[in-house]
């Protein structure tokens, strides 16, 4: 049966579900976990794959269904039970607007009791699912690089944000190719492989962790290559050959069906159904075992390399330019200029534009002549994003905050314009109830939510349109500072930083990936004292020692600095 | 998870020499290594009803590797290709996971048939070829597994055959197994000569006793509750515990079994093996791990421990069913079955109490009762305990209240039951009796051809702790000879109504304890 509740609450729900129970004796099975669902697309094919599992595992199923868009925020819920949810039962949540901002208070009413807790993004999978709020109170994390654009790219960002308790669907998929080639390396006479070849396209997540899997474990180099031409389209491995010193052992997929494996001493080829694994079958095998697949761990990081410099995300980009001022002043007007016309630009070719601000005296100085540059340059302020690269976390009204310095000039009159509240993205204090930890991972999230699945990249879709930052007399920007440790940390979007060699101590900081994914780049400097960070942030991409030479644009990066500050740099 | 060390032989021993087996990746499925199977009674009804379609399920699952064979051993005059459709037509009648071509066209390339009698060695020799053949061709690397579907005075003509032309001799590296089905004799003199015919030929530990009731899943799931938890262990002994009660009760009758049934009975049908196996695991100490040598030794244990009553007349009783409507339906009496005799003393209930002489047991009966025709089909084991020493209420508070009991039901509907005293809501107080119940979500079913799919699997993968060894059959034996001997000398077995559960004396046996039967 199906019960459909509109501007509700989760206790409400929580209730309604308690009095299903006694009025229909429905639920009495005991429920072995919770399975949270989150859904961007259609969410009908994700829920017949959970009500099939369920049979195997009786299942909380929780849908979220979210409209972060939408004008009003409110819940709408669906409960269904008995003949409408398999051996489980379901409830489907549909937030709009700012529910989206508290996930976990969404659907900590509906939690079994101390089961585990599984989360599945059937298609956007988060940058990192471990720093997710659902993800960080999940056992188990399900991800499907394949269902999201840029598959590739979505599994080398799962590799970067890898956790214990991770899995993805293109590698479930895998399970019974895996277990019949393991299968035919055990045809006698067994030897190692001296030649591994993978056939299937590198774009294809399942082919990668395929070859990747070879590689890590009979530790040779397993060979993607391209299907053979008269090849039917199949998504996924066309086929795995093993060169051994007897002979070839190939199989190949052959149809929808089936796959033909070829023996040294049999080349008549012998049949072997495998028919395509549906997704009922993928994550009913995923919800089998909640103990971290370390295997897929491994295979994961074979795959793709780890990016130990932290400078590849900012290669590859235009030069930076110098943009000279007489004095400050100055330079917070040009700047803001600047500023005003690449988000007018912006604004022209997308719906809304994303400006990350920052604190320092050039910052504050700059946010003050945004204003009227913004106006000037015609820039519909509604459809504006506000972000910061880094806040301290201190109490909220502190002076330290780099929000509490632009509030008066620069929120309060893009507020007046028509700038809604809900776009300004404040990093959190203390005084929201939340850890240091907990609030960068808070954070990084507000941002892959309002991003999408595409934007933190090495290269391609920006996600910010302009980014403005400081730079610290000893080279830092945002809180990522000179040889500190927490510098290299690229896991998540945004991340907690401590033991700051600048007071106060506790800081939450954008992350590398994050900070070169804008289109511009604009980096505010003034005062002789920064001469020499300058300077120095002039040379070679060299994040460690100078973090401010580690952070490009896509389209640009200009260097707004009075005569004091470029006074060192060579001509 | 085997004993020996040579020659490898097993899942560990594979893992070691497959790198792409890791121990860690769980999700990989385990698939038997290359081999094939020669079956002999593969015209037979288990062959046609059950053993093709597991295997044929078992390529479905995609668990057999490619190059799979299985060879087909019978009288008739038959053709590989008249094989293969006779094993399309049981697949396709039987298969539980459906029938697909594309699977059958994978099993048909490794199916072969020998024609030929028992007595016959020159169609031993063309079977040697046959799989000698195999192993060329499709790469079953020496590995064969026979599976005696025959009756059991037709095993030492095969087991000699077997043993003339070398086939039950692996070659270096590969494996010979051997599968029988229970019943492993009928007493411990036929248990013994019946091994001793399988054991001259192939090592103990190829043979591969199938006892297909007693699956995987039941096994492991007595084990997981009673040792991956804290809360029962301290419970589980004389000090809480009361009695223990194991039913294994069918509510059909024998059907199409006379010809087996009678003269065997249900203590030997189902008791020596089934029910004295739930017994074991029910109250075998922890053993030191799940290998199979540590689990049998610990099953051996406890079998060795049980003592039987002293008056076998006053704590046994045995029963036959008589005709009438059961559950709607008008039911023949045993004696009428087709085939059965109609002064057969064979009984079709049979209920005993069984004492363990250990630290943990002394003085908790074990009651065991199992038959046909009984109230309805379920499978159970339940701890009843004592009642609590005080009740701190009024009597008449508690009136309602009887023992607490846990109770693993087997099947169908596998779960666990926790039976305890709660309050009435709105009462003054009154404390009754409530049940808290789990449930698998899988259903588990006796006769399901799944258990005879991961016994398969299982024999392929050279796991064997599923298995009985010699000892434990022989073991159970000692403890039913001199019931089933009392009986045929003293006790003809009482009438009981169909649908019911049992006959009187089964009722009068407990109540002689001041206890009675739970009703399931």
């Amino acid at each position: 049966m199906i019960t459909t509740l509109t501007d509700t609450t989760a206790s409400a729900i929580d209730k309604t579900m308690i009095e299903m129970r006694e009025t229909f004796g429905a639920n009495t099975i005991g429920r072995v976990l919770t399975l949270i669902i989150i859904a961007t697309g259609d969410i009908e094919e994700p829920l017949g794959a959970a009500i099939s599992a369920s049979h195997e595992h009786p299942a909380r199923v929780l849908v979220v269904h979210a409209d972060p868009d939408a004008e009003t925020s409110g819940l709408d819920a669906e409960i269904r039970v008995g003949r409408d949810a398999g051996a489980g039962e379901i409830v489907i949540l549909r937030a709009r607007g700012d529910i989206m901002a508290s996930l976990d208070t969404l659907v900590m009413a509906l939690l079994l009791p101390d089961a585990p807790i599984v989360t599945w993004w059937p298609e956007s999978a988060p940058s990192s699912p471990i720093h997710d709020v659902l993800g960080s109170m999940s056992q188990r994390r399900i991800t499907d690089s394949a269902a999201c654009s840029g598959p590739i790219a979505t599994l080398k960002r799962l590799r970067r944000g890898y956790s214990h308790g991770d899995s993805d669907l293109a590698w479930s998929r895998l399970t019974r190719w895996r277990g019949l080639v393991a299968s035919s390396y055990e045809v006698p006479p067994v030897s190692v492989p001296t030649k591994i070849e993978v056939a299937g396209s590198e774009e294809n997540p399942s082919v990668v962790l395929m070859a990747a899997w070879l590689s890590r474990s009979l530790g040779v180099d397993a060979q993607i290559v391209d299907p053979s031409q008269d090849a039917p389209d199949y998504a996924g491995v066309h086929g795995v050959r093993l060169t051994r010193e007897d002979g070839t052992i190939d199989l190949t997929r052959v149809s929808d069906e089936a796959i033909v494996l070829t023996l040294p001493t049999d080349d008549s080829g012998q049949h072997v159904t495998m028919p395509r694994r549906t997704l009922n079958e993928l994550l009913a095998e995923e919800l089998r075992r909640l103990d971290p697949d370390e295997v897929y761990g491994e295979v994961l990081a074979t795959a793709f390399s780890g990016i130990d410099d932290m400078g590849t995300y900012a290669s590859g980009k235009p030069a930076p330019t110098d943009s000279i001022s007489a004095d400050a002043e100055a330079v917070a007007a040009d700047a803001a200029e600047a500023t005003a016309a690449q988000l007018a630009t912006a604004l022209k070719a997308r719906s809304s534009a994303h400006l990350v601000v920052t604190g320092g005296t050039v910052g504050t100085a700059t946010a003050k002549a945004l204003p009227a540059a913004l106006s000037a340059a015609g820039v519909d302020v509604s459809r504006l994003h506000i972000w910061w690269g880094d806040e301290r976390f201190v109490d909220p009204d502190s002076s330290d905050r780099n929000e509490v310095g632009v509030r008066d000039p620069l929120l309060e009159p893009l507020q007046e314009a028509g700038l809604p509240a809900r776009n300004i993205h404040v990093m959190p204090s203390p005084a929201d109830g939340m850890s240091l930890d907990d609030a960068a991972a808070w954070y990084g999230q507000q941002l892959d939510l309002s991003g999408g699945d595409e934007p933190f990249r090495t290269r391609g879709r920006a996600f910010f349109d302009v980014l403005l930052l400081g730079v610290g007399p000893d080279g830092h920007i945002a809180s990522l500072f000179p040889e500190h440790s927490d510098q290299r940390s690229v896991s998540a979007s945004a991340i907690a930083v401590t033991n700051s060699p600048k007071p106060p101590p506790e800081r939450i900081s954008l992350t590398w990936p994050v900070l070169n994914s804008a289109r511009h780049v604009a980096l505010l400097v003034a005062g002789e004292e920064k001469a020499e960070a300058v300077a120095a942030a002039h040379g070679e991409i060299n994040p460690w020692p100078v973090p401010a030479s580690a952070v490009r644009g896509l389209e640009s990066t200009t260097w707004f600095l009075d005569t004091a500050a470029a006074s060192r740099l060579d001509d | 998870m085997t004993d020996t060390s040579t020659p490898p032989a097993g899942a560990d021993a594979e893992d070691r020499l497959n790198p792409l087996r890791d121990p860690r990746d769980r999700r990989l499925p385990l698939i038997a290594g290359p081999s094939s199977m020669v079956m002999f009674g593969v015209t037979g009804d288990l062959a046609r009803k059950k053993l093709l379609p597991a295997i044929y399920d078992l390529t479905h699952r995609g668990l057999l590797p490619p190059s799979f064979g299985l060879v087909g051993f019978g009288r008739r005059d038959w053709s590989d290709d008249d094989f293969a459709d006779y094993v399309r037509t049981s697949v396709s009648e039987h298969s539980r996971t459906g029938f697909s071509e594309s699977v059958f066209e994978q099993l048909r390339g490794g199916l072969r048939f020998v024609t030929g009698t028992f007595d016959d060695s020159a169609a031993f020799e063309k079977l040697t070829e046959v799989v000698g053949e195999l192993d060329r061709t499709r790469g079953t690397g020496g590995n064969h597994a026979f599976y005696l579907s025959i009756p059991p005075d037709a095993f030492p003509k095969v087991c000699g055959q077997l043993a003339e032309s070398g086939l039950n001799t692996p070659r270096d590296g590969s494996w010979r197994r051997v599968v029988i089905e229970k019943p492993f004799g009928h007493d411990l003199a036929s248990a013994r000569e019946l091994n001793d015919v399988v054991e001259k030929v192939f090592r103990p530990e190829d043979v591969f006793r199938i006892d297909h009731y007693l699956g995987k899943e039941t096994v492991q799931n007595i084990l997981a509750l009673r040792f991956a938890n804290q809360l029962y262990e301290p419970v589980w002994n004389a000090g809480y515990v009361d009695h223990v009660q194991i039913t294994m009760a069918e509510d059909i009758g024998i059907g199409s079994r006379a010809g087996y049934y009678d003269g065997i009975g249900t203590a030997r049908d189902v008791i020596q093996n089934h029910l004295l196996q739930l017994l074991a695991l029910t109250a075998m100490e922890e053993p030191v791990s799940f290998r199979a040598s540590d689990l049998r030794a610990e099953k051996e244990k406890v079998l060795s421990a049980i003592e039987l009553p002293e008056d076998l007349g006053e704590h046994t009783a045995r029963g036959q069913y008589v005709g009438g409507w059961q559950g709607g339906e008008e039911v023949r009496p045993y004696m009428e079955e087709d085939g059965i005799p109609a002064d057969s003393t064979t009984e079709t209930f049979a209920a005993m109490r069984l004492d363990i002489a250990t630290r943990r047991w002394a003085g908790v009966p074990f009651y065991l009762r199992a038959g046909k025709r009984l109230g309805r089909r379920v499978t159970e084991i339940a701890l009843v305990f004592k009642r609590a020493p005080f009740l701190p209420f009024r009597s008449t508070d508690t009136a309602d209240l009887g023992q607490n009991a846990i109770v693993i039901r087997v099947q169908p509907d596998e779960g666990v039951t926790i039976r305890f005293g709660s309050k009435v809501p709105g009462t003054q107080m009154e404390v009754r009796d409530v049940t808290m119940d789990f449930a698998y979500g899988m259903n588990f079913t006796e006769e399901s051809p799944e258990a005879y799919e991961r016994l398969i699997l299982d024999m392929l993968l050279g796991d064997p702790p599923l298995f009985p060894r010699q000892k434990e059959v022989e073991l159970s034996w000692k403890i039913l000879d001199p019931i089933t001997d009392y009986w045929a000398e003293h006790m003809k077995p009482a009438p009981y109504r169909p649908g019911t559960w049992g006959p009187d004396t089964a009722h009068e046996m407990l109540a002689r304890d001041g206890r009675t039967w739970r009703r399931p």
